[in-house]
């Protein structure tokens, strides 16, 4: 856990009273499970897509794996990663397999890696049923295995429990949580429930109001007050949302 | 009631509705008052131009009423709020308030197209007074049948989340109806459709002799019974309606009859381009087989019953079948295609995934070489069906051999209508509006060419490309392929401009 995969330097996004992101200065070393927390419409997302290069920076630089990216190497660098991004991306007239082969042929990645992440999160049994038949959970399922496609460095997950069954919530924190040893894989994890980062994560980062507000292990977090949850809604000013 | 109508008109805002019904009747005033410049006809200006709406109507209205009714159902279904709805008001009251409110625009619709060309005699000098019953009676005739074609599509689009089923079927329905307006001797045809009521309601006649030209204009008295045909479609769309909205689900209907069966095949990449994957099981081929073959069974019907008038065998039956599909059909097919394409991406989340997996430049140019592909085929099949109805009317002569020329320029011309729909389609996130647009783009054709401008517009290059009005034309064709090339070039470019100058949108 030397090398940062991740490193950005003054990464900013809007301006004045549109300001969504503010002068950010994120750290995630390889191998982790990086949390980043925030309450809702505290830019975690917007940050999340400045990191894939999907909304462009107003100011500030993105290390990626640790080259400065820059839109002539993006893609090239994006071809490492695998994300879910706000909701999962699907075309509903399709099958899950269906889509699925769409990813795999763009990230000429072989068949048999479908079948594979279509095993990991349960899907396989429903995978020539059409996307836009599946429940909200069985969506979130085939998108996160939309993202281990081609079994990425990087993984960029934004909030993928929402929609799952209390099961599928204990299942994916165990999977997401064992990926750096089984799969070697660094994951940055996006939610806005402390608990969740407690069972998974080894470092977070905290965002409000667009700002950086904390960055650094669990432990030290813990440090900053009584507990988890007190220090989290001091750095949040009580968890107030937008 | 006047809380879910004024509900209707709040949700409507910002959607551009009434810029939909607005551009319609600027087209239509626009083309009637070109077409009445000619000083010959201010002596019967009036009876004329009661001859030519109807035509204008059959041609215009059903695409564009499509893409309003499509506008006030599909953001029911983008925005996911059937369910939301029923929790706050009734069924009946929803669906007694999505027609009051088309009924109002088309009421105001047909009265500023009354009083519009109204304007436009006056303007032009129109000799006499208009006759006031011929022009109320023609009122109502375009208010009612408009209505009827609501009460159609907004039906379609209720019934089938995918827009393009609804928009095809109005471009379907628009070609027919036009068709069958020049085939007088199956009047039973226009009765049944009932985008055909357009021409089967006229009430003028016009006295025409191959010798002198235009020699004016009579009343006729219609025996077809078409204004029984106008009311039974009323009562079938209104109880039909009403029907489907009771028994919708609160996700929308549910067509699910082809899949869903679990297959034990090993998985394995198919060998086709993903973008083509991507378009599996789509409506737009029903379209791509449907339109083209309209165009040919009623062209060459119209053929068949003036063949005093048409000597030209196969270059007669080509007009007879390329015009007006070049001209108004092929324009609003590409448009439906290209927006299909990018209804793909546009939904949900999707350019997230896409723009994370594949090159801006290589995904713009995969979106316009599938469109190109689908005209290609969409023009090899109108060709085909020249043939195979040229050899079934009995033409010895051989098939003419520019036809591979004909094609082949209609594809080049037609790619830069792909480009500049798939340009069009990418900005603007409706379904419908690049269609509208495409409609306009293929009547702007029109005009630019009778100007001897074709080059200066992609619509006017397919149709000339394809010499749809007159196949004996020389074209130049380092000219035609220059402009084509650099239409295609240019929304190319800014396709890929425009993606990479603006940040993600999703509907996420």
């Amino acid at each position: 856990m030397n090398t940062n995969i991740i490193e950005t330097h003054g990464l900013t996004k809007g301006a004045g009273s549109q300001l969504r992101v503010n002068h950010i200065d994120l750290c995630v070393p390889e191998g982790c499970v990086y949390g980043f927390l925030g309450p809702n419409g505290a830019g975690k997302t917007t940050t999340l897509k400045l990191l894939l290069g999907l909304l462009k920076p107003t100011e500030g630089t993105i290390t990626l794996l640790g080259k400065k990216m820059t839109s002539q190497n993006r893609l090239a660098l994006l071809k490492h990663t695998g994300s879910l991004i706000e909701s999962p991306s699907f075309y509903g007239h399709l099958t899950g397999l269906e889509n699925l082969q769409i990813i795999a042929k763009l990230k000429k990645v072989p068949a048999d890696e479908i079948t594979a992440v279509l095993n990991t999160v349960r899907l396989y049994e429903q995978k020539d049923k059409k996307v836009k038949q599946y429940s909200l959970g069985m969506k979130q399922r085939l998108g996160i295995a939309m993202a281990l496609l081609g079994n990425p460095r990087l993984l960029i997950l934004d909030e993928p429990t929402n929609g799952l069954d209390p099961a599928g919530i204990q299942e994916i924190r165990e999977f997401i949580k064992n990926l750096p040893i089984l799969r070697q894989m660094t994951v940055i994890v996006s939610s806005h429930l402390l608990s969740e980062m407690e069972q998974m994560a080894d470092r977070v980062g905290i965002i409000n109001h667009g700002s950086l507000v904390f960055q650094g292990t669990m432990a030290a977090l813990e440090a900053q007050g009584g507990s988890l949850e007190d220090a989290f809604l001091k750095l949040t000013e009580g968890g107030e949302s937008l | 009631m006047m809380c879910c109508l004024s509900l209707e008109l709040r949700k409507t805002k910002r959607r551009g509705i009434w810029l939909v019904l607005a551009a319609l009747l600027l087209t239509i005033i626009l083309w009637e008052g070109n077409s009445m410049n000619d000083a010959r006809f201010l002596k019967f200006g009036w009876k004329m131009m009661l001859y030519n709406l109807p035509l204008l109507n059959a041609v215009l209205i059903p695409t564009g009423i499509a893409v309003f009714a499509s506008r006030i159902i599909d953001m029911e279904h983008k925005g996911n709020t059937w369910k939301l709805l029923e929790t706050l008001e009734g069924k009946s009251e929803l669906y007694l308030a999505k027609v009051l409110y088309g009924l109002i625009a088309i009421l105001c619709f047909s009265i500023a197209e009354l009083l519009l060309c109204a304007a436009i005699g006056l303007v032009a000098g129109f000799e006499g007074m208009p006759d006031l019953w011929a022009y109320g009676l023609f009122f109502v005739q375009t208010f009612v049948i408009t209505f009827n074609l609501y009460l159609l599509q907004m039906l379609l689009s209720l019934i089938f989340t995918n827009q393009a089923v609804a928009l095809c079927a109005g471009l379907c329905g628009s070609m027919a109806g036009l068709f069958l307006m020049y085939v007088p001797q199956w009047p039973f045809l226009r009765n049944i459709i009932p985008w055909g009521h357009y021409g089967a309601m006229m009430f003028v006649g016009m006295d025409w002799n191959k010798a002198q030209g235009i020699q004016g204009f009579y009343y006729m008295q219609q025996k077809n019974g078409a204004l029984f045909f106008v009311i039974g479609w009323f009562l079938f769309l209104i109880i039909g309606g009403w029907f489907a909205f009771q028994k919708m689900d609160t996700d929308g209907f549910r067509f699910e009859l082809m899949h869903g069966t679990q297959s034990s095949k090993p998985v394995t990449l198919p060998a086709m381009p993903v973008e083509l994957l991507k378009v599996k099981r789509s409506p737009i081929w029903l379209a791509f087989i449907i339109l083209p073959l309209i165009s040919a069974l009623i062209g060459t019907g119209n053929y068949l019953n003036n063949l005093e008038i048409l000597t030209g065998t196969w270059h007669s039956l080509w007009t007879q079948h390329a015009l007006f599909f070049c001209y108004f059909f092929m324009p609003p097919l590409v448009g439906v295609y290209a927006s299909y394409l990018w209804r793909l991406e546009h939904n949900g989340a999707n350019w997230n995934m896409v723009l994370t997996t594949i090159s801006i430049w290589r995904l713009v140019f995969n979106k316009i070489c599938l469109c190109t592909v689908i005209t290609f085929f969409t023009l090899c099949w109108l060709c085909v069906l020249y043939i195979l109805c040229g050899l079934s009317a009995g033409f010895t002569d051989p098939v003419p051999a520019a036809l591979a020329e004909w094609l082949a320029c209609g594809v080049l011309g037609g790619t830069a209508v792909c480009a500049a729909q798939c340009f069009l389609s990418l900005v603007i996130r409706s379904f419908a509006v690049p269609i509208g647009m495409a409609l306009a783009g293929g009547i702007g054709g029109l005009l630019f060419t009778a100007k001897g401008l074709y080059y200066l517009l992609p619509y006017s290059l397919l149709s000339m490309g394809m010499r749809a009005n007159n196949p004996n034309l020389h074209v130049n064709l380092v000219q035609f392929a220059g402009c084509s090339v650099l239409f295609i070039v240019s929304f190319y470019l800014l396709s890929v401009w425009y993606i990479k100058c603006h940040d993600v949108r999703t509907q996420a």
